[in-house]
């Protein structure tokens, strides 16, 4: 039943210098699968390679070692190029660069055009996603009218439209405000609702709390998978690699060090009050 | 003030003009250029404002608009009339003193000249008020295709204008921040000689051009992530289709060169 849709195989990537030499591998023997329908979270410091393993999953990119599979292709194989593109999509960070066409509508339109879907279609598909966004109303604007909340559902509507069944997101709320973020979450888990398969790259670590599965990256290397609950129960190990468990998750853990009985494993403010008000309802009771 | 720019934007109010074929639009404003200078007598030139006033008011967009972007021409249009107002010496004197000496003629060719390039303007600057840069883009590709035969590269030049045009106002607005933050460092960008002035700009445009390399670059990754791979079996989101309304404007843009060529023949020119 759990269909495999994205799978690397002990992969490894370098980048090449200005002088032709090779950089260190900013994909260091990286081996992880995602099952069709799944919500993946990946966490990594700067440079850790999170945008690299991005660009290996649609074929921007190719191993140098190791083997990538979308589904049943090859990524190295140059023929799968199209089949591996329309299965996966990629949302990058900056809402301004990725978007093509000068009216919104146009811009969805952009990705199965080149696919060369017929008008009637076209027209059908770039409506759907437009409302799976909730972006229909704005159809007619011109992107640079909108805020970057909007243009970055604009642009995972323009993935949408090319029917892709796995949507990876570099960042896609890094350069937004605290409601464009609010935005594009918000479009991310309704995706998620409807059965498509999400790997959200993220620096914030409260995107990552209701992720199927965490990987945690670091200098090209994954060093720790898992549910969120065992990957933030590992708070020592994350603050090695730079990354901040959530605070609520830091807060349960310093009350708990001053000897009240807290639950590890707490990583949202819903889950603090609870834990916190059953432990005083408790102690009203001795 | 870099915002006020009204000439090349777009105002969807969904009127008669921007239901027209983009492609036929094209066609018609040449035809409407070549008829403002073709006209050579007062009664072709009222056909011809009469006509430019009766797009403008089938096009709905604002009158303050369109003429907020005429404003930023009055000094061209004024300089030239002027200058057709001193030069032209044909027909009869109406005033002389010193060394100027006004005709009748130089008053006609300066009115001529002034109304012309109203109308000019306006006429064109109609067309890409009503139809978006897509559209017009996409017209002039399909207009400009049979040039694919002798391997002009017809795609590859209208992809380039549609970025061009979706990133001139992203670039626009990056110059503003840019701007800001190097006033905010103490640069002043509106005082001192010219050279001082143009030496105050490199430090806006050096990261202006950094940014737009690296614009660059991830749109060229956006456009390959979503399989672009030039023209070649494309399929368009719009159709377009000559309609009753095209119809419409080719036979009133006939009648007008009719009009327009009567006029000449029976009246005689001023010009
Ligand atoms: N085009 C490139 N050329 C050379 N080196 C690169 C290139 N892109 C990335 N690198 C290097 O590869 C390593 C991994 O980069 P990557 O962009 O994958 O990291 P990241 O986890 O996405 O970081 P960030 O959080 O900053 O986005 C870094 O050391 C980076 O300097
Ligand atoms: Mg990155």
């Amino acid at each position: 039943m759990n269909e495999t849709i994205l799978k690397f195989e002990d992969v490894y990537y370098a980048y090449e210098g200005d002088e032709g030499e090779t950089l260190p591998n900013a994909v260091d023997g990286v081996s992880f699968e995602i099952n069709k329908g799944e919500f993946v979270a990946i966490l990594g410091h700067n440079g850790s390679g999170k945008s690299t393993v991005a660009k290996l999953t649609n074929a921007m990119l190719v191993p140098q070692k190791g083997k990538i599979f979308v589904k049943e292709y090859d990524t190295s194989v140059e023929d799968n190029e199209l089949k591996i593109r329309t299965t996966v999509g990629i949302v990058m960070q900056n809402p301004d660069n990725q978007i093509v066409a000068t009216i919104v509508e146009e811009d969805v339109a952009f990705g199965p055009e080149n696919l060369g879907v017929p008008q009637k279609e076209l027209r059908t598909r770039v409506d759907n996603a437009l409302k799976l966004v909730g972006m229909y109303e704005y159809k007619d604007y011109e992107p640079h009218k909108l805020s970057g909340g909007q243009k970055q559902r604009i642009a995972i509507a323009g993935v949408i439209a090319m029917q892709t069944e796995c949507i990876v997101f570099d960042e896609p709320t890094a350069m937004l405000d605290p409601k464009g973020r609010k935005e594009v979450l918000a479009a991310i888990h309704d995706l998620r609702q409807k059965g498509y398969t999400i790997v959200l790259i993220t620096h914030f670590m409260e995107e990552a709390v209701d992720a199927d599965k965490i990987i945690v990256m670091n200098d090209g290397k994954i060093i720790l998978t898992g549910t969120p609950k065992e990957v933030f129960t590992q708070s020592d190990l994350l603050y090695e690699c730079d990354l901040a468990v959530p605070q609520v998750t830091l807060l349960s853990k310093a009350i708990k060090n001053n000897g009240i009985n807290m639950p590890d494993d707490i990583l949202t403010t819903d889950e603090f009050i609870n834990a916190f008000t059953a432990n005083i309802k408790q102690k009203r009771k001795l | 003030m870099i915002r006020d720019i009204t000439i090349g934007q777009y105002f969807p109010t969904g009127s008669f003009l921007h239901k027209l074929d983009p492609r036929s639009k094209i066609i018609l404003v040449l035809c409407y250029l070549v008829l403002i200078f073709a006209c050579r007598n007062f009664f072709g030139l009222g056909l011809i404002v009469t006509l430019t006033l009766l797009f403008v008011a089938v096009s709905k967009v604002s009158f303050k608009l369109i003429f907020k972007g005429l404003k930023s021409i009055v000094l061209i249009i004024i300089f030239t009339s002027l200058l057709q107002l001193f030069y032209n010496d044909k027909g009869d004197i109406l005033l002389e003193f010193w060394k100027i000496k006004i005709t009748t003629g130089g008053v006609f060719t300066a009115i001529f000249m002034a109304v012309r390039i109203c109308c000019l303007i306006l006429v064109s600057s109609l067309l890409t008020y009503t139809t978006s840069p897509t559209l017009l883009t996409d017209a002039i590709e399909r207009l400009l295709s049979p040039l694919n035969k002798i391997h002009v590269p017809v795609h590859t030049l209208a992809m380039m204008m549609t970025i061009a045009l979706r990133f001139i106002p992203t670039l626009i607005e990056e110059i503003d921040h840019i701007m800001s933050a190097q006033k905010a460092r103490g640069a002043s960008l509106d005082t001192g000689s010219l050279t001082e002035r143009a030496k105050a700009l490199i430090p806006i445009f050096v990261p202006l051009f950094i940014n737009s390399f690296r614009r660059a670059f991830d749109l060229a990754f956006a456009m390959e992530c979503r399989c672009y791979h030039g023209g070649a079996g494309r399929t368009r989101l719009r159709v377009m289709k000559l309609g009753y309304r095209d119809a419409i404007a080719f036979a009133v843009t006939t009648i007008a060169i009719v009009g327009v060529i009567l006029f000449n023949i029976f009246f005689k020119s001023v010009i």
